[in-house]
């Protein structure tokens, strides 16, 4: 019981909703990759994680540099 | 066929299996139907007889062929907790496709009758964006908004960070460590592979239902057996009775031969097969359900 309060959400209601808009507006402009491929469920994934650790390692890239 | 209704119905599964079945072979199972041969249905000159009818591949929507994939999972991998997700999962599929026009023959081979409660067309015909655009012009869109509340009412917790902490990654923690490692996720980014499937039914009902009324243009007609605009394609002119005796022999042929598999194949793979350590599995229907008294959630 108290490991479920220690647990805090990682992500903002409201990111995931934008996420949920976003793969909207995506699905209807790709429509057969996104709503019926099997790519569409890591939607989520690729905007919430991989798209921050992207910039985030571009930007520490151009600092270096 | 149902869309977003397969993705949402595996949370609402999943509340109730807790510990003792695989999210993620809930995933497979639930896909199993539809994997290798929804591109071939649209290929089809007869798409639906082709997809639910015999001859054509409409054994996949049996549950039968749960059955044997699940007992294959069993023999090759020895989890109990894949082989029970990937036969839940199967059969919530094949009984969810029970509500379109084309239905679905549930005791293949024993019974070819298709059963339908015929509450929206089966519309492959129309091709796939046109397949969409019917599905959310009829009631098919409102058994998917009924599976969204079943799950945002009745099995919210599953999608509680806690949730997959808890129970997801214990019920099945192989697979999730082996995903973490080989593609270096943590555990936040793990999360939103498990809630993947809730953003893509989400977004699949709300872009189709938008295509549907703003791009393709087709007529909202949420009456049963619609939308009116789609052309009839039942596979089956038997009367009530008829399907019912039909499958009602079906089924008891199909208990019979399960009982027997059971008997000879089936219970030795289970007794050789493995529990997550935290899997406490009784007999009968608590080996699968009774989820609550086991969440530490």
């Amino acid at each position: 019981m108290n490991r479920t309060k220690s647990t805090p959400e990682p992500y903002r209601l409201w990111d995931q909703l934008a996420v949920v808009v976003l793969f909207v507006a995506a699905g209807l402009i790709f429509k057969n990759w996104l709503l019926n491929g099997y790519i569409g469920p890591l939607f989520p994934l690729a905007v919430l994680y991989l798209a921050p650790l992207l910039i985030r390692r571009i930007r520490k890239a151009r600092r270096e540099r | 066929m149902s869309w977003a209704a397969h993705e949402f119905e595996n949370y609402f599964i999943q509340k109730h299996v807790g510990l003792k079945a695989s999210f993620l072979a809930i995933m497979l199972g639930a896909s199993i139907p539809d994997l290798f041969t929804k591109g071939l249905v649209y290929a089809s000159d007869n798409p639906a007889q082709f997809h639910r009818g015999w001859p054509g591949v409409g054994f996949t929507h049996s549950l039968l062929f749960g059955v044997v994939f699940a007992t294959a999972v069993l023999a090759v991998t020895r989890s109990r907790n894949w082989a029970l997700g990937v036969l839940i999962g199967q059969w919530a599929h094949v009984l969810t496709d029970v509500a379109d026009t084309a239905g679905i023959m549930p005791f293949f081979p024993f019974s070819t009758e298709p059963v339908s409660i015929s509450m929206w067309k089966h519309a492959a015909a129309e091709g796939r964006y046109g397949d969409a655009a019917a599905y959310y012009s009829g009631l098919g869109g409102v058994w998917d908004v009924f599976w969204l509340a079943m799950v945002l009412v009745f099995a919210h917790r599953t999608l509680r960070y806690s949730y997959f902490r808890d129970v997801i990654v214990p019920a099945d923690p192989g697979p999730w460590a082996w995903m973490g490692r080989t593609f270096r996720l943590p555990e936040h980014a793990l999360l939103l592979v498990y809630r993947g499937l809730l953003f893509y039914g989400l977004a699949r009902m709300l872009a189709w239902f938008l295509y549907a009324r703003f791009d393709a243009r087709t007529p909202l007609q949420l009456g049963w057996g619609g939308p009116e605009y789609v052309a009839a394609n039942d596979l089956s002119d038997a009367g009530w009775l008829e399907v019912v005796v039909r499958t009602s022999i079906g089924g008891v042929l199909f208990a019979g031969f399960l009982w027997i598999c059971w008997r000879l194949v089936i219970r030795r793979l289970w007794d050789r097969g493995y529990d997550p350590p935290q899997t406490v599995r009784g007999t009968g229907a608590k080996a699968v359900f009774g989820a609550r008294q086991l969440d530490p959630v």
